[in-house]
This record gives C-alpha cells, sequence and structure tokens, in this order.
C-alpha cells in the first residue's frame, strides 16, 4: 500500500491543530486567580447616632477578578494593625473599628470600640453584610471564569453609629483594616 | 489649518492640569496575579509532589510586600473557604503539616514575577480519603485613613489520598423555616455536614412541601454548588419557597445529593402554617404600544400598573418581577420596607404620560406602619440616580390601596415613611441631566477651560 501525503493537507492539520491549542482554555493545573484592588476609602467623619456611608461606588475601591474557574471574595477583620504590622486588634472586636494610636499603627489594648460592625456590600449598596470575623468570613461578590477581562466589584462601607459612642483621644481614631480575600473554588 | 496656542492658554491648561491631578490622586493599587492558584491532586502514601505558583504584578502597579503562609482549610456556613491560622486548624483531614513553603515573604517590584514553590510530602500512615489545606499569600495594608484594606489570594489545596478509601457521605444535621412575611418567599435552610472522608462538589438541595392529605403543594431547589464541601464541616442550604400556602399543617422534606443524583441524606420536618400567607407576585409580561391603553397586573390582582394610550413612542415589552427584600438597595432615612417589593422592567426612559400604579397593602406593610396606613407610600428606586423617591401616595384604607403617578420604572417597594413624602419627588419630569458629582464639575470645568482659552487661528 501507497500512502501519499500532500503538503497542503499537512499544513492544514498542523493549522487545526494550533487552533485547537489557541481554543481550548489551559488545564486545571494552571488554574489562574488575578486580584488587583485599585484606591483607598476616605476618612470617616463619625456622628453618634447616624449612619455613615464612607464610601460609594464611586468613592472608594474597586477590586476586579480575574479567574480560570469559579471565584469568591470574602471580607473579614483578621486583627491586623495597619502599615503591615503584626495583627494586635484586641479578641471580641472582630468586624468593629477600634481605637487606634495613628502615630504607631497599634489598637489601643483594652482600647474603646464602636458598637455596631463596620458591614460591606459588593453589589453596589443593594445588600450589607456585617464584617465579621475570619471563622464566618462573608462573600461579597462570587463569579465563574472570567477570562481575559475579569469582574468588577466595588466594596461599599456603611457604619451605623448608636447614640451612645464615645469619642477618642485627639492623637487617636477609631480604624479597621478589612481583608478582602479571593479564592477559585 | 495650523493651530496655535497662546502662553497664557498654555499656562491655563497646565494649571488646570495640575487642579485634576490635586483633585483626583493617583490610584494606589495592591495587585497579584497567581498561576498555580488552585491544586488538585492524587497523592500516594509515603510520596512527595510540588505545586508551583507564580506571583506577578503589573507594570503600572504599586511595589509590595507579600507574605505566604500555609494555613488551615476552613469553611464557612455559608460555602465560603476560608484559611484557618494554626490554632483553630483542628480538623483530622488538614494537611497543613505536609505542607513546606520555599519563601515565607518577598517584595514583588511592578512587572516583576516570583516563583514560590510548596512541597506537599505525604507521610505512609496518612489513612484514606482526602487531606485539605489553605496557601495564602497577602500584601501589608492598604490606606493611612480610617478604614484600611488588605489583599489576599488563597490557594486551596484538595489532596486524595491515592488508592484509599473514600467515602462521600453527609448528614442533615436541621432543617428550619425562616420568618413568614406576606408578599416575601420564604427560606426553608437545611444544615449539611459532611460525615464522610473526602469533599464533593456540585451538591443540591430540593425542598418538598406536602399538605396534611399527601398532596404535593410545590417544590423548589438550589442549583448545584459550585463550591466544594470538605469532611467534617457543616454547610447551609437556602431554598426560597413562593407558592401560597394556606393556614394549616404540612410536611417539609429536604433532600441533599451530589451532582450525579446519589441522595447524601434525606430529613423530613412538620411545619405548621399559623399566619396567613401571600406569595411574591407571580413574573407577568405584556407589550405596550403608543396606540393603546394597556394593563401590566400580577395574577392575584394585588399589583397593576396601567399605562395610558401614548404613554410610549413605541412597542415595548414590560415585566412585572418579584424582588425579594433582601435585595433591595438601602433604604432612605427614616422609611421602613413593609413586605410588599417588586420589579417592572423593559423601560430605559422615560414615559411620554404618566402610568398610575397600584398596590394592595398587606398585614407585613400595615405593620411596618405601625398600623396607620396613612403613613405607606410607594416608593420607587431611580438607578440612575442612586436613590429612592417616596412618591405622592394615595392611600384607600377600604380597598387596601395604594396608587400613584409615575414616569418611570425599575425596584418598586412599600414603605412606611416617618418624614413624610419630600414635596419634590414623585413623578415630575426630571429630564436628562446627569446628577451633579464631583467628575460632572470637573470635567465642565475643563470642558470651559478649553472653549474660553483655546485661540484657533486659521490660515
Amino acid at each position: 500500500m501507497e500512502v501519499t501525503v500532500h503538503m497542503r493537507l499537512v499544513s492544514f492539520v498542523a493549522a487545526v491543530f494550533l487552533a485547537m491549542l489557541v481554543i481550548y482554555p489551559a488545564p486545571a493545573s494552571a488554574a489562574i486567580t488575578s486580584f488587583s484592588v485599585t484606591g483607598q476609602y476616605l476618612n470617616m467623619g463619625l456622628i453618634p447616632g447616624t449612619t455613615v456611608y464612607n464610601s460609594t461606588a464611586a468613592n472608594g475601591i474597586n477590586a476586579t477578578v480575574v479567574s480560570s474557574g469559579p471565584w469568591k471574595i470574602t471580607a473579614y477583620d483578621a486583627l491586623d494593625a495597619g502599615s503591615g504590622g503584626a495583627p494586635n486588634k484586641p479578641a471580641g472586636t472582630e468586624g468593629k473599628m477600634s481605637e487606634y494610636v495613628t502615630a504607631t499603627d497599634v489598637y489601643v489594648a483594652a482600647g474603646k470600640h464602636l458598637t455596631n460592625a463596620l458591614q460591606v456590600s459588593g453589589d453596589g449598596g443593594s445588600t450589607y453584610k456585617n464584617v465579621n470575623a475570619v471563622g464566618t468570613a462573608q462573600t461579597i461578590a462570587m463569579g465563574n471564569e472570567n477570562l481575559p477581562d475579569g469582574t468588577s466589584v466595588k466594596p461599599i462601607f456603611k457604619q451605623v453609629l448608636a447614640a451612645n459612642e464615645e469619642a477618642v483621644k485627639a492623637a487617636n481614631q477609631y480604624h479597621i483594616i478589612v481583608t478582602f480575600e479571593a479564592s477559585q473554588n | 489649518m495650523k493651530v496655535t496656542f497662546s502662553l497664557h492658554l498654555v499656562s491655563l491648561i497646565v494649571a488646570g492640569l495640575i487642579a485634576v491631578c490635586i483633585l483626583c490622586p493617583a490610584p494606589v493599587t495592591a495587585s497579584m496575579t497567581v498561576v498555580g492558584s488552585k491544586y488538585m491532586g492524587d497523592i500516594s502514601p509515603g510520596t512527595t509532589d510540588t505545586h508551583i505558583m507564580t506571583i506577578s504584578s503589573k507594570p503600572g502597579d504599586a511595589p509590595m510586600d507579600l507574605s505566604i503562609a500555609v494555613m488551615g482549610f476552613g469553611e464557612t456556613p455559608g460555602q465560603n473557604y476560608i484559611s484557618l491560622p494554626p490554632a483553630d486548624d483542628t480538623s483530622p483531614y488538614s494537611a497543613r503539616n505536609f505542607i513546606t513553603l520555599d519563601a515565607q515573604s518577598f517584595h514583588l517590584n511592578p512587572g516583576e514575577s516570583k516563583t514560590v514553590k510548596a512541597t506537599i510530602a505525604i507521610p505512609k500512615n496518612v489513612g484514606d480519603g482526602g487531606r485539605y489545606a489553605m496557601i495564602q499569600l497577602k500584601t501589608g495594608a492598604t490606606g493611612s485613613g480610617s478604614t484600611g484594606y488588605v489583599t489576599a489570594i488563597s490557594v486551596p489545596v484538595m489532596i486524595t489520598i491515592a488508592k484509599s478509601a473514600i467515602t462521600q457521605k453527609g448528614t442533615i444535621t436541621d432543617v428550619n423555616v425562616g420568618d413568614i412575611v406576606a408578599g416575601q418567599p420564604f427560606h426553608i435552610v437545611t444544615a449539611l455536614q459532611n460525615s464522610g472522608n473526602h469533599d464533593y462538589y456540585s451538591t443540591k438541595n430540593t425542598v418538598t412541601i406536602t399538605d396534611s392529605a399527601g398532596n404535593v403543594i410545590g417544590t423548589a431547589g438550589t442549583e448545584p454548588s459550585s463550591s466544594t464541601i470538605i469532611p467534617t464541616y457543616t454547610v447551609n442550604f437556602d431554598v426560597p419557597f413562593d407558592k401560597p400556602l394556606s393556614l394549616g399543617t404540612y410536611t417539609i422534606k429536604s433532600q441533599v445529593s451530589l451532582g450525579d443524583g446519589t441522595v447524601l441524606d434525606t430529613k423530613t420536618i412538620p411545619f405548621e402554617m399559623k399566619t396567613k400567607y401571600i406569595a411574591p407576585p407571580s413574573q407577568e409580561n405584556i407589550t405596550v404600544t403608543p396606540q393603546k391603553s394597556a394593563v401590566l397586573a400580577s395574577s392575584d390582582g394585588r399589583i397593576s400598573v396601567n399605562f395610558p394610550s401614548g404613554a410610549v413612542l413605541s412597542d415595548v415589552a414590560v415585566t412585572l418581577k418579584p424582588l425579594s427584600l433582601n435585595q433591595l438597595p438601602a433604604l432612605p432615612e427614616g422609611a421602613k420596607a413593609g413586605g410588599t417589593s417588586f420589579r417592572i422592567e423593559g423601560l430605559s426612559g422615560l414615559l411620554s404620560k404618566d402610568a398610575t400604579i397600584s398596590v394592595k397593602y398587606s398585614d407585613a406593610d400595615l405593620s411596618a406602619a405601625g398600623g396607620d396606613a396613612s403613613k405607606l407610600v410607594l416608593a420607587r428606586y431611580d438607578t440612575p440616580d442612586n436613590k429612592w423617591s417616596l412618591l405622592p401616595t394615595n392611600v384607600n384604607k377600604d380597598t387596601t390601596t395604594l396608587s400613584a403617578t409615575t414616569n418611570r420604572f425599575g425596584s418598586w417597594a412599600v414603605m412606611a415613611s416617618t418624614g413624610g413624602v419630600p414635596a419634590a419627588a414623585g413623578s415630575q419630569k426630571t429630564g436628562g441631566f446627569l446628577p451633579l458629582n464631583i467628575t460632572t464639575v470637573i470635567v465642565s470645568l475643563g470642558v470651559m477651560v478649553v472653549i474660553i482659552g483655546v485661540r484657533v487661528k486659521k490660515n
């Protein structure tokens, strides 16, 4: 039996093979997650007995998730201090803004904290969830594979103040660091 | 055409640009991309595997310091994965102690990539099933104000012990019925514990309600879960139910199964409907035409919208949809939602002639107003302005009906208002002006600078 191979056929097969390589997604072992966050929140002006909307979709951070599989963003309070400092927010204040020494980036041990937990919305303010401890982290956004452009999420904070909130010393402020964590499902 | 600019003009433009730069500071970006953001693999006892993670930042990003650590793999009742600190990682299925990293922290410059290798060494006597851990990469805190944030990516590590006995079992530990609110779906929450030794994806919950005579009233369920459920953890499935139920005794059967149909567990509980329950409105569609008047109404007649002839300029398909209270945007100060909420979609702009919307208020609505129906108003959420409008509302206590005129649609709710209805709200036509915000002001100033300052000399 004689087999003749035409160069045009070889070229065609090679082109199809290359096209399949381009079309087919990367294997699961090359799972990709990109998480970029732009911007920062403004200082809150806290007035007892009011609801403070610290940010809006246009005035706050913008988080973008690019993922090769289903993903979620959770938000929680890991009791972190600012500027990458070691976690030293007092236990029991999870989710609540607590008294903080701005000059040294540390929380005041047994300092004051607000009555209500900070709330966060990942859907433009339609629903708010309390910022909790890591063990009860809340999902603020979720989605499916979204290569290559990703999905934009603009977390909005809300702080409800009780009428009897106490002022902190002039050099201190109420403070919280919220962790936004992205992961594939 | 030749265009020339005067020195004054250049100075003006430069000053404008500087002002804009001050008003709009450069964004702070914490950005990382992880290739290898999930590990799933079979590993034999006594052997080792490696997992490579490549962490990179984009050229325009800020430099950052990253820490990387092996954590426990936890799961919340809401089916969220969490990175547990070692002290909290007490699961017998933890793989945290099997994993070592070749870096614990590093600095990442803009556009730079770093590779981190995780070595997974499985002990010989590891046992059967799956083993789980999280590798967490996190930045330092960003922001100097009262609220800062940390950005993190967690890499789930899900190991199957090769050639071991895998058991996929689940136990329903609780079935609960949430609050019954007229006009809203009620929620049946089923708690399932993974009582096997391996995780499972694509679980789904199906709930069936039967009456005392054994007739099936309705069945509802969840979509297959996109998260996995790991051994020992308990997660909740929330099934909203929106079929009408009269007073009486019912049976709720909740079943959780795997994606292939294998039933993990079934639990049946009795349920008594003690209060009158009104189901949310059903979805209804009509086409509104310019020539004729039209009525969009829910099947139970509680909600109706009357479009006069000439309300639209061309044919428009309009839809009435149920909307849960928990999907409503944040309510305005001094307002309290009752139990009636819905959406009307299909009209993106303003009507040429006002429509009349009528809603029968429920006991839940009346309760929100403390029993005083005169405090009830129809509220419309105007998405372009991101705010609620409390419309001037006629209250007919004889027919328990609220009515108002409107020239736009979107999300609606019956609210109890303690602050009264603003005179300027309602269905006044607001035209197409943009809301005044800082962006509008800056853009307008920029346009003015260009218009006033540019001197074009045509040759």
